[in-house]
This record gives structure tokens, sequence and C-alpha cells, in this order.
């Protein structure tokens, strides 16, 4: 009798949430009730029947906004840890395969890298790059790389005592077959967990940033919304339907990537 | 009898607390003051910084402060009514020809650090200003000499009097010479941070500051009473993060009003202290505004057809709401906003007719020939207009400004476009305005230029003053037109009130006529004040109850 698979629950939960917002970033056209652009005399709505989510300053729809910031936030998000993903396991897999001096520099550039405040030098790197989502996206990406860098390495290097890895040494395997090949593969779950949880920290730098003011000229993504709902001080004035949703969504689209990330690891 | 002692004590520590929360409690508010005499201290929220402390400086809100002649004794100021008045110059006339001031002083005056100011110290500031500090104001003053035991002449070789007691008025006054001639020939003047720069002879002295907590402390020096005799004994200005920690302090009683130069209280903010009896909002019209122009030099926008198109397509009531609120109000042709001086009433208001604009853009010819939904040049040329808001170190409202006028010309099939690097770099910004590359600047004219003898004018002249080049004379403006040009510059160098009235009234005839740009909106300035200790505020439209008067005028209740 075959033993039934107990059912990950927060990688489920977190999957179904990801999979909305992957939903309403692709078809975000068909979803907004209204283009996001278009302006109007109706300021500062309540939520109703013909704006679900209330008005902004420029009496833009806010439901709208926030769907369109969807898109925006998920490619932010999703490539930058692509990219950041990338450099990270290939900076990982250098290092543990060379060893020596080459562990070395990498090591030490890791360590550099941690030690500045991510955040504080994503900032720097925005306002010297023409502003953009690419701009943003690069940045997010130089200096979010460390983590995944450090833990794959860590595990490469056990990996590079196993017998498998020093036969393919033995018979002159090619460094890049062995490395991508072999090395690789044997990593992909923790690539892969780490690779979500990196989207959930993008997406938590690209609001910071979008709410610091450091994104594109309009823009619409969650950040943007909410440092409009600042700037026409939202909070103090009680336009909660303009502040709450952006804060709610990247929540959530956080937390679905963290849970994915997270229990996805926890449980390999 | 040891618990009666116990008993005794106990209702001591309580009475002993309860004097002490009430005394708490009445710290926040203005005491020591005698029911219509002298204000003990009167103290002024900002959010301008406190840490400059020089008077030649414009810097911090010390600097933004002594544009009303507060430490730095200045010659003169503007009253609320746009006219000339003593203050350190305690009379003054101009001669027929405009080239010659001879006026007064104050014998009896003090230096902040108590030494007398004296008719050297006069002569040693127009040299000083003159020489070392090459002051626009006093290009063409040719001779500077007492005339007798306070009293002086200055003469200049162009009629340049008035212009020099009008626009130097706010940023010019006396300077100590045994402080001050350490300083005779450095350019770097301005950014002299020794504690005697903050030594002038306004009718206040500098006694404490503490840059970390934003906080600086003035004394009155009773001998310098220019206005009159001085009403408030002590200032305190306090620097807070922002204008809701301001409006908050105000409430809570830890000020007594709001003052920051050309940044009155943001509408959107006033309602939470308009419904406080003991809060005035300090309401009037604003001169400041934000406005557009039209880049005349390039293809789009030296057509006619074009400008009247894109000012018939706005939706001038959003664009009132986004700058002003509900307090906002569409403005009329004439550029000027209701404060200034020689504004004329009589021109239309603007309005939005999406259906005109169209039909003015076909009849020009500015129609989408190749279908993609957006309109081209008559010869069939793409159409692309770049809106460039000016750059500034908070754009939100300007960015908001464009992105309704940008969805305004694209309802109307009109393509536009934003340079994204104009408004992250300060310096490609003020390179592409200063060569004339934009179609539409959004821009802002100062309250302090809007009443000043510039106005909103100055920006949208393209010829330098006669005598002087583009390339220094910092000419944002496209505007070939002779007469709009000459208008300007003849307006700017008026020797009397009349001859400015006579040059600023045709000049908004000229912009009406050929729609050379636009304000975007009158706005309403909110210098909000306590009303329950303090009496005699005089609310300076666009500038507040911190004025030259307030000095001489509150008196406590």
């Amino acid at each position: 009798m075959r033993k039934k698979k107990k059912k990950n629950l927060p990688v489920i939960v977190g999957s179904v949430i990801i999979g909305i917002f992957i939903v309403i970033a692709i078809f975000c056209e068909q979803l907004a009730p209204y283009d996001p652009a278009i302006t109007s005399i109706n300021v500062y709505q309540r939520p109703d029947s013909a704006h679900l989510l209330g008005t902004n300053d420029l009496g833009q729809d806010i439901f709208s906004e926030l769907i369109y910031g969807t898109r925006v936030s998920m490619l932010i998000g999703v490539f930058a840890a692509v990219i950041a993903t990338l450099v990270g396991t290939t900076f990982a897999l250098l290092s543990a395969y060379y060893g020596g001096i080459v562990d070395r520099l990498i090591t030490s550039l890791t360590s550099l890298a941690m030690a500045v405040p991510g955040l504080a030098l994503t900032t720097l790197l925005v306002c010297y790059l023409n502003p953009g989502k690419l701009s943003l996206i690069v940045a997010i990406s130089i200096t979010s790389w460390t983590g995944t860098a450090r833990i794959l390495r860590s595990r490469l290097l056990t990996l590079m005592e196993e017998p498998f890895i020093k036969i393919e040494k033995a018979i002159g395997q090619k460094d890049s077959v062995i490395m991508f090949k072999h090395l690789a593969p044997n990593i992909k779950d923790i690539i892969l967990s780490r690779g979500a949880m990196s989207v959930s920290g993008a997406m938590m730098t690209e609001a910071s940033l979008s709410f610091l003011g450091l994104g594109e000229f309009g823009e619409k993504s969650w950040g943007s919304i909410l440092h409009y709902a600042f700037f026409r001080n939202g909070v103090i004035r009680g336009l909660y339907w303009w502040y709450l949703p952006p804060i709610i969504c990247t929540s959530l689209a956080v937390l679905g990537f963290m849970l994915v990330g997270y229990y996805g690891q926890q449980n390999k | 009898m040891k618990k009666s002692y116990s008993k005794i004590l106990c209702m001591l520590i309580a009475a002993l607390l309860v004097v002490s929360f009430a005394a708490c409690g009445s710290s926040g508010g203005n005491s020591g003051s005698k029911s219509g005499g002298h204000v003990a201290e009167l103290r002024i929220g900002t959010t301008t910084a406190n840490d400059t402390f020089n008077i030649l400086s414009q810097g911090g809100i010390f600097g933004r402060i002594n544009y009303i002649g507060f430490v730095h004794g200045n010659w003169v100021y503007i009253d609320e009514n746009r006219q000339v008045q003593p203050y350190f110059m305690t009379s003054f006339n101009i001669s027929d020809d405009g080239k010659v001031l001879d006026f007064t002083f104050p014998t009896t005056a003090l230096w902040g650090d108590g030494e007398p100011v004296t008719g050297n110290d006069v002569m040693f500031t127009f040299d000083f200003l003159k020489n070392t500090a090459k002051s626009n104001y006093l290009i063409h003053l040719e001779k500077w000499e007492l005339t007798g035991e306070g009293s002086a002449r200055l003469t200049f070789s162009e009629p340049d009097a008035y212009q020099f007691l009008l626009r130097g008025a706010m940023t010019v006054g006396c300077i100590p010479e045994h402080i001050w001639k350490e300083m005779v020939g450095n350019p770097d003047y301005g950014s002299w941070t020794d504690e005697r720069a903050a030594i002038g002879c306004g009718p206040y002295k500098l006694v404490s500051k503490d840059v970390d907590a934003g906080v600086s402390v003035y004394e009155a020096i009773p001998q310098n009473n220019y206005a009159g005799e001085i009403t408030v004994d002590k200032v305190t200005i306090k620097t807070y993060a922002d204008q809701t920690a301001v409006l908050m302090a105000l409430q809570n009683n830890e000020i007594d009003c709001y003052y920051a130069y050309s940044s009155p209280i943001d509408a959107t903010l006033i309602d939470m202290v308009a419904s406080d009896p003991n809060i005035d909002i300090g309401e009037s019209y604003y001169a400041g505004q934000n406005q557009i122009t039209f880049g005349m030099t390039r293809p789009a926008f030296s057509d006619y057809n074009m400008r009247n198109a894109v000012l018939k397509c706005f939706d001038w009531d959003l664009l009132a709401n986004v700058q002003g609120g509900k307090y906002g109000e569409v403005p009329t042709s004439n550029l000027l906003a209701p404060p200034c001086l020689g504004f004329v009433n009589t021109y239309p208001k603007f309005k939005q007719d999406t259906a005109e604009a169209e039909k003015i853009l076909n009849e020009a010819g500015y129609v989408d020939k190749d279908g993609d939904g957006f309109r081209e040049f008559p010869d069939g040329s793409p159409l692309d207009i770049l809106v460039v808001p000016q750059y500034s170190k908070d754009m939100n409202l300007r960015n908001r400004i464009a992105e309704v006028m940008m969805d305004n010309l694209k309802a109307i099939g009109i393509k536009t476009h934003i340079d994204p690097e104009m408004i992250a770099n300060s310096e490609i910004w003020e390179s592409n305005i200063l060569d004339g590359n934009y179609d539409i600047a959004i821009g802002y004219t100062t309250s302090g230029m809007a009443l000043g003898t510039s106005t909103a004018f100055r920006y949208y002249v393209y010829e330098p003053q006669p005598g002087t080049s583009r390339e220094s004379s910092w000419l944002w403006g496209t505007c070939q037109d002779p007469e709009f040009n000459s208008e300007v510059w003849n307006m700017i160098a008026s020797s009397s009130e009349e001859e400015f009235v006579s040059h600023i009234k045709r000049l908004q005839e000229i912009f009406s006529e050929q729609l050379i740009g636009a304000s975007l909106g009158w706005t309403k300035s909110f210098f909000p004040y306590r009303t329950d200790a303090i009496q005699g505020w005089d609310n300076f439209p666009s500038w507040g109850v911190i004025n030259n008067k307030t000095w001489t005028t509150l008196k406590a209740k």
C-alpha cells in the first residue's frame, strides 16, 4: 500500500496566493475596470459600486491602480530575484568548486556586500542610475545575491566531498560540466527556495523605493500608490481606502513567496 | 502617632504630585505675559532647518526670517499693500531722476553684541555689498556718503534707487564693520560660520541655539525699535519634521504660530486645525503659483493654435484642486495671482472645452494621419510633446500636475512624454530649460518673487536685459516677442510704482492675447496661529502673521 504523501499546507497556501497575483499581473488590462491613468474631478471618493476602492487625489480609480501595480511589483520582484539568484548561485559554484584564492575573494566580496546596509545601497544606486524599471531591477539585484551565495556555498562544500564529484574530477571532466550538470542540480531545491524568498525581498525593496519616490514617473506600483497616499497626508486625513490596499497587497505577496520559500526548503 | 505621620507624609507627596502635574499641564502655554502688555515669549514653529546663523546668508530659518527684519536690520520693508515702508532707513527720499537716494538712520541703534551702530557701519555696508558681495541691486551705485549725523546719500549712475529699495529690501541691511571687516574681499562671506556672523542690528539678537534640537532663541533689543515699540520680548523658533508635526504642536499649544518662507501649510492639512476655536487658520490669497511655460522656439508651441487648444483641453477644476484642495481656484489668462500689484481682474477664467480644442487642432491641420490614435503635425511629421516639471527636492506636486496634463492631452489625441533624467537630475533639467528644450515646462513662482518686481513674467522672457548676455542671465523663457521682452525689463527697472503698474498691465494684455503660458491655479495660503494668549496678529497676504509688523503689534491677551 502506498503511503499517502503529507500535504504541505503553507506551501499550498503560498502557491495559491502567488498564483492569484500572477493571474492578476498577466490579465490586468482585462481585470481593471478603468485605465488607472485617467484623471477626473471626482477626487478622494470613498469606495462605492463605481469605484470599489475609491479614488485618489487625481480622481484615478485606486482598484485599477492596484491591479496594474501588481504587474509592476511582480515584474520587478521576479526579475530582480532571478538575477540575484543566478549571480548568487554562480558565485557559490565558483567559490566552492575552485576554493583557494577564488573562494577567499568571493567570500570576502560576499562579506563586504553583506556589511553594507542593503536598502541604503540600493537607494544610492537607484539615484545614480537613470530612473526606470530596469534601474530598479539592477539596483535590487546587485544588493540581494549575497544570502543565496553564502547558503549555497556551504551546501556545495559538503557536496564537493561526495565520491561522485571526486570521480568526475578524476576522470578529467570539464569544470563547467561538473559545476552546472552535477553540482547545480543537487542544490536546485535550495536555489528555488532562495529564489522564492528573494522575490519577496525584492518586492519589499521595490515597494520601499517607490514609497520613497524613487520609482518611475507615472508608474502604478504598490509602492508608488502608497507614496502618493502619504504625500497627500492620507493617514492623518483617514483616507484608509487609499493607503491600506497597497499595504495589504504587498504583505500578502511577500507572505506567499515566504511561505513557498521557507516551508518548501524546510520539507526537503 | 506613627500612623498619622505616615498619613501626613502621604498627603504631602500627593499634594506635591498634584502641583507638579498642574505645572506640567500649563508648561505648554504662553505664560508670563500681562494682559494688553508685552508678549513674554513668542514661539514660532517652522519646517525650515535651524542650522545656519549668518546675517548675509539666506539659508535656514535664520536667513528666511531675516527677510522681515529680525536679527538683520533691513533698510526698509514692503508692507501688505506692497508699499515700501521705513525700517532701518527711518526716512528716505528719491530724487526726481531716480538716481539719488537720501535717507536717515537711527543714531541710537545697537548691534547684537552691544556696540553702537555708527555712520561708519552704514558706509562700510555699502562698500561691502558693492565690492565684496557684488550685490545686483548696487551695480550702478557710484557714490555712498554720509551727509550728516544719522543721514546719508546714495548716488546711482542709472535710475535704480526705487529698485534698490523694492528689490533689496528683503535681503540686505546694515552690517557691523567691526565684525565683517575680516571678510572684506572674501567671496565665501555667506558661509562664514563664526558665532559673530549672526550679529545684526535688527530688533532681536540670537541668544542661544541648539542645532540638533532645531531650536534657536532670540531676545529683543529695545533700542532697535525701527517700526515702533517692540512688544515681543523673546522669540523661540522651533523646527519640526513636517507640517503635520507643526500643526500638532500648534494644537497642543507648544507654539503660537507657523512661519516658513513661501511654504504655507498644505491645503489638505489645514482642516486638522480649522475647527479649533483657539486657532485661526491664517487664510489669504497666495501670490505664488505653479505655471506652465510653452516652448515657443520649438515647432509645436510656436503655433498659437496649438497653445490655444492645449489650454482649452486642460481640466482646470482638477488642476486647481490638485494644487489648492477645496480652496483652489481656476485662474484667469493674465498669469498673475490676485495679490500681485497691478493685477487686473477682468480677464476670462480658463475653462475646459475639449470639443473646441479638438476643433482648433483639426482646422489647423493637426490630425491623426497614420492611424495610431495620436495627431501629427500638419506636414505629417510625428508630434510628441515633451513635458518638463521643474526639478526640485520635492517633485510630487509638479509630477501630479504633469500626470493630469498628460492625461488631458492624450484625451484630445496629443502624444506626450517625460524625460526621466530631467526630473531626476537638476543639472540636466536646468541645462535643458536654459536651452529651451521643452514643449511644456511646469514651473513655480515663489510668493516673494511674485510680489517683488520681477513677478512671474520674468520666467517667460527670451531676450536678456539690454546690455547683458543671455548666457549670464539665467533665462528660462522662450517668448521672443520684442514688445513682451522689453516690457518685462522695463517693468523690472521701473523707477516708481506708477510706472511698474503701467508695465505690468500691458504685460497682462500681451500675455493673455498671445497665450505665452498660464498660471495653473490660484491657491490660498495658510499660516495658522493661536488666538487664545496673544492678540494683534496681522496676516499679510501670502506671507502670514510673522512679518515686519509682528514685533510691534502683538500684545498679550
